[in-house]
């Protein structure tokens, strides 16, 4: 049964001072969406951040594929499959739209800097390579963005933003997407937008697991096939929309009660 | 042996003097600021050269102690340098501070490093001879204590200054709105901001306290070493900003215990390691090195997280 | 077809253009250097506000092959432009060298956007592996210059370590500190010469013939500079090629990633320890090569050569030509070199000079005479423009 599952995580937690954002926290993602709901402050984002790497946890174990993470580094963690993107919108700033897509093909990439100075040809087809595929994974949510390639990311408005971040996390083909907030910020006609760009996404047929936060409830009854709520570090429910969406801790927690 | 350790011991506290009021004003910077301001060392070798020009303008200082009493005069001059050290740092502050504040740090880094060398260049090219080195003249009350030859009333009195200033610094931070506002804004900005907290104003008084301190710093080292070469401003900013930073950056005790590790290694490996003399400086910079990697935050900063 | 031999055309008067720059302002005294500048900076910020400046880095970029054929004839035939003068072949041997260390200091500067305080401790320590080796223990220049780049390249993993936990403020410290170190050390130690620093360093030999002879071309007698300014220009033409490609390869985007937002780009399967040590050891290893090269041309090196002033005219040019753009730091280093040479009357006011270029840049031009270009790909001498491959590869992604 584990092996079926990509990402199991076992009473995972952290403590920040004497906070503790996560704590004791059993998921698991098989080929599948899952939506992960709380309110804020609730320990989402730091959950993605464990797994990702960025934090270590101070207690539990997080298994991806039957191999224990706890140890990775971020760079590590990207290599073996898991990909993210961030709650604000965290592009680079300095580096044009292709070049900050070409970074999510980074791991991928095999040129040594050795043959990046000596083996031209080799650096440029492997480039030219990656350019395509950062395009076809572009266009897939936006076209015209490819005409806009060679521009700072500085031009290029916040729903394109959060397509190329979405791009750069998948153009490495990940197993596992854990996107961060998709929609915060967009209106609501971009939100559908973004709604139908990560459906693409799921149904791309590549068999990818993705876990995505949300707060808005229209956007996750449609993308996600499960739905996990957490509140205060801990996870009080979990099951299908409907079924969490009826639950009486979650109604708790979001009034605040 | 025992005597040369308490001699030893003595000499450190006499470095540790010296380099402590420079060590606080990085800190009293960064804390207000978060801002490395590189060229401190140099505006406080600067400030002893004023008063070393001052004094060898003959008639100025002949009618200083004309007018008052030897003491009284030698403790204006000493003001006069902390007050140059004071305008110059405000000087700096608006030509190559302000410009890059809230931008990339390397810019301020580079103006603030590039700064140094102007004024270093400066007293070499424009102050006569100034690239020869120059004899402080002796300010401070010559003789001993107990005719004991560890302590010299120069010694003294240098650490009795040091001292009096951090007393003061103590009692304005601790005691005067001004100095609970800077405490405030060094501890959180943007709240302090919120709660009607003038950071203009603050940032100014800042600059001005702590470029007094820095010219009562100059004229300290510049007395404990008797000598003043344009050049040495490079090092001895480097030793305070070493300070601040073993110490814990921003904070101002830090700088003080900054200065007393700094100190004593840097004396010890002089007094005790066989041609060590040569190497203190090296010893002394290790250290810095070892403590950014492995303690950045300093012997009494807390670590902090950084939120992602 | 028309269009493309204009472009050649144009882009060869361009080559030339900057040629006859470099020559006029090598000729001519400071004066002349310094209202070149001030017309160069008038003429870019005119480029840069029509977009001209697009075009013509486009043009350039195209035509690499022309255009390197034509900075190549220029430098091969500079002895006999200047008559075989050796002032003047001197101070392009030094801007050459100096370019050299600029380029591999732009790794951290440009790169990784880490201020390095110490790029003179990777050119002194070329310098004195090497002067060391062949001085003391006859070894010969050239694995003198091999071993000089091997122990720079360690110095860069040694002041590159650091640096993985430091930045800004902190690294500016740690750099400083190990500059300082550094300096204190070879002043100390008697072994390298101590405060008198190394004489009588040998020359290179190429199969018994010393390049620190005279060469007799067209009945022209030319000093021996000729022989190290054309090995001076290889080495540095293949630092440039070696430093554009890197800036187009994966690892020069990477290298921007981690200086943007290192937590991202560890997100993005960069591993920031490696990733940063290239930086530092690559350019440690330019840096390394040119100190040999400046050992090995003059025959004497000391401290003063590799002090914290020379780091800081080093940084000067990167970041007046331009961090992060090839060009702009050539520029920097040939303007400043030269610049420095002709002020040798004025030597009381050379730093002062560095330390007011490097306020007033940084207050008026941050980015430089050459701001950082974004990259572009698919801009090949075969032809096809740069809109033509966005084209074909947004089809291939709309298929
Ligand atoms: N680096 C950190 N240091 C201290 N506290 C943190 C840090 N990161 C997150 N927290 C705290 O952990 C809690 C959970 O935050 P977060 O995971 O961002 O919530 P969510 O994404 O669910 O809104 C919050 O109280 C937050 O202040
Ligand atoms: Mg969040």
């Amino acid at each position: 049964m584990d092996a079926l599952k990509t990402l199991k995580t076992e009473k995972v937690g952290i403590n920040f001072g004497g906070l503790k954002a996560v704590e004791k926290l059993d998921f698991e993602i098989g080929d599948e969406t899952v939506g992960l709901i709380g309110p804020n402050g609730s320990g989402k984002t730091t959950f993605l951040n464990i797994i990702s790497g960025i934090y270590k946890p101070s207690e539990g174990r997080v298994i991806f594929k039957g191999e224990e993470l706890n140890s990775f580094t971020p760079d590590a963690i990207r290599k073996k499959g898991i990909s993210r993107t961030f709650q604000t919108n965290r592009l680079c700033m300095n580096l044009s739209v292709i070049d900050n897509l070409l970074l999510g093909l980074y791991c991928e990439q095999k040129t040594s800097w050795w043959q990046a100075i000596f083996n031209r040809s080799l650096a440029m087809q492997e480039i030219n390579r990656g350019i395509d595929k950062c395009f076809g994974a572009i266009s897939v949510f936006n076209p015209e963005i490819v005409d806009r390639a060679y521009e700072l990311i500085s031009t290029i408005p916040l729903i394109d933003r959060r397509r190329i971040e979405i791009a750069r996390a998948i153009v490495g083909r990940p197993k596992l997407l854990l996107l961060d907030e998709p929609t915060a910020g967009l209106n609501k006609e971009e939100t559908h937008q973004m709604i139908e760009d990560i459906t693409k996404i799921r149904d791309s047929g590549d068999r990818i697991s993705i876990i995505i936060i949300e707060h808005d409830m229209s956007v996750i009854s449609k993308i996600s096939d499960r739905v996990v709520c957490l509140n205060a570090g801990q996870k009080i429910a979990e099951g299908s929309f409907e079924e969490v969406s009826q639950n009486e801790n979650v109604c708790m927690a979001y009034l605040g009660g | 042996m025992g005597s040369l350790i308490l001699s030893q011991v003595f000499n450190a506290i006499m470095l540790a003097c010296t380099l402590a009021l420079i060590g606080i004003g990085f800190s009293l910077f960064f804390g207000v600021m978060d801002i490395v301001v590189f060229c401190l060392g140099d505006i406080a070798i600067a400030s002893a050269f004023c008063i070393l020009g001052i004094t060898s303008l003959t008639g100025v200082y002949a009618a200083l102690n004309g007018i008052f009493p030897m003491v009284v005069s030698n403790i204006i001059l000493v003001i006069c340098g902390g007050v140059f050290g004071a305008i110059l740092v405000t000087v700096m502050y608006h030509t190559v501070v302000a410009p890059f504040e809230g931008k990339n740090i390397n810019a301020s880094l580079l103006s603030t490093v590039a700064a140094g060398y102007v004024i270093r260049e400066l007293i070499g090219i424009f102050y006569p001879g100034g690239r020869d080195p120059q004899n402080f003249p002796n300010l401070l009350p010559t003789g001993y204590l107990f005719n004991n030859t560890m302590l010299s009333w120069r010694n003294i009195i240098i650490v009795g200054t040091t001292v009096l200033v951090l007393m003061l610094l103590y009692w304005f931070v601790n005691r005067t709105k001004a100095g609970i506002s800077i405490q405030a804004l060094s501890q959180n900005k943007e709240a302090s901001i919120m709660i009607g907290i003038d950071w203009h104003k603050m940032v100014i008084v800042t600059f001005l306290i702590g470029g007094f301190l820095l010219g009562i710093a100059g004229f300290l080292t510049a007395s404990y070493a008797s000598t003043l070469r344009f050049d040495t401003g490079s090092m001895y900013g480097l030793l305070g900003f070493s300070v601040a930073v073993v110490g814990g950056l921003g904070s101002i005790y830090g700088a003080l215990a900054g200065s007393l590790v700094i100190a004593f290694v840097e004396v010890f490996v002089t007094g005790f390691i066989p041609g060590g003399a040569a190497y203190s400086g090296v010893a002394g910079f290790l250290i810095v090195v070892l403590f950014i990697i492995f303690r950045p935050e300093g012997i009494i900063g807390e670590k902090s997280i950084s939120k992602v | 077809m028309a269009a493309r031999l204009n472009d050649k055309i144009t882009a060869a008067l361009v080559a030339l253009g900057i040629c006859l720059l470099v020559y006029i302002s090598l000729m001519s005294s400071l004066l002349v250097i310094l209202i070149i500048v001030a017309l160069l900076v008038v003429l870019l910020t005119y480029c840069e506000k029509t977009g001209l400046i697009d075009t013509v880095f486009q043009l350039m970029g195209k035509n690499t092959t022309l255009t390197s054929v034509i900075f190549g004839l220029f430098i091969i035939s500079l002895p006999f432009l200047v008559k075989g003068n050796n002032d003047l072949l001197h101070i392009m041997i030094i801007a050459g060298i100096m370019g050299i260390v600029a380029l591999g200091l732009n790794f951290q500067i440009g790169g990784i956007g880490q201020i390095n305080f110490a790029p003179a401790v990777f050119y002194g320590v070329g310098a004195y592996t090497t002067a060391y080796l062949s001085v003391r223990l006859g070894v010969s220049p050239w694995l003198g210059t091999i071993a000089g780049v091997c122990l720079a390249t360690l110095t860069g993993v040694i002041i590159g370590l650091p640096a993985l936990k430091a930045r800004g403020y902190y690294l500016a410290l740690v750099t400083i500190a190990l500059q300082t170190i550094f300096t204190l050390m070879i002043i100390n130690i008697p072994a390298v010469g101590g405060p008198n620093g190394i004489p009588g360093i040998p020359y290179y030999q190429i199969f018994g013939y010393s390049l620190h002879s005279r060469v007799e071309v067209f009945g022209l007698t030319l000093p021996y500079q000729v022989n190290y300014l054309y090995l001076v220009y290889i080495v540095f033409a293949l630092a440039i090629v070696a430093a554009s490609r890197l800036f187009k390869s994966r690892y020069g985007i990477a290298w921007n990633a981690v200086d943007q937002d290192p937590v991202v780009a560890a997100t993005q399967g960069i591993n920031l320890t490696s990733i940063q040590l290239l930086s530092f050891c690559l350019g440690a290893a330019f840096a390394g090569m040119a100190g040999a090269l400046y050992a090995h041309y003059t025959g004497f090196i000391s401290n003063e050569n590799f002090d914290f002033s020379q780091s800081l005219i080093l940084i000067c040019m990167v970041i007046l030509g331009g961090s992060d753009n090839v060009p702009g730091v050539i520029t920097g280093a040939l303007l400043l070199t030269m610049i420095d040479q002709k002020l040798a009357d004025y030597a009381n006011y050379r730093l002062l000079m560095y330390g007011l270029v490097l306020i007033i840049i940084l207050l008026v031009r941050s980015k430089g005479l050459l701001p950082k270009r974004i990259r572009i790909y698919g801009e090949r001498d075969t032809g096809m423009s740069n809109g033509d491959a966005k084209l074909a590869a947004g089809a291939g992604g709309k298929r």
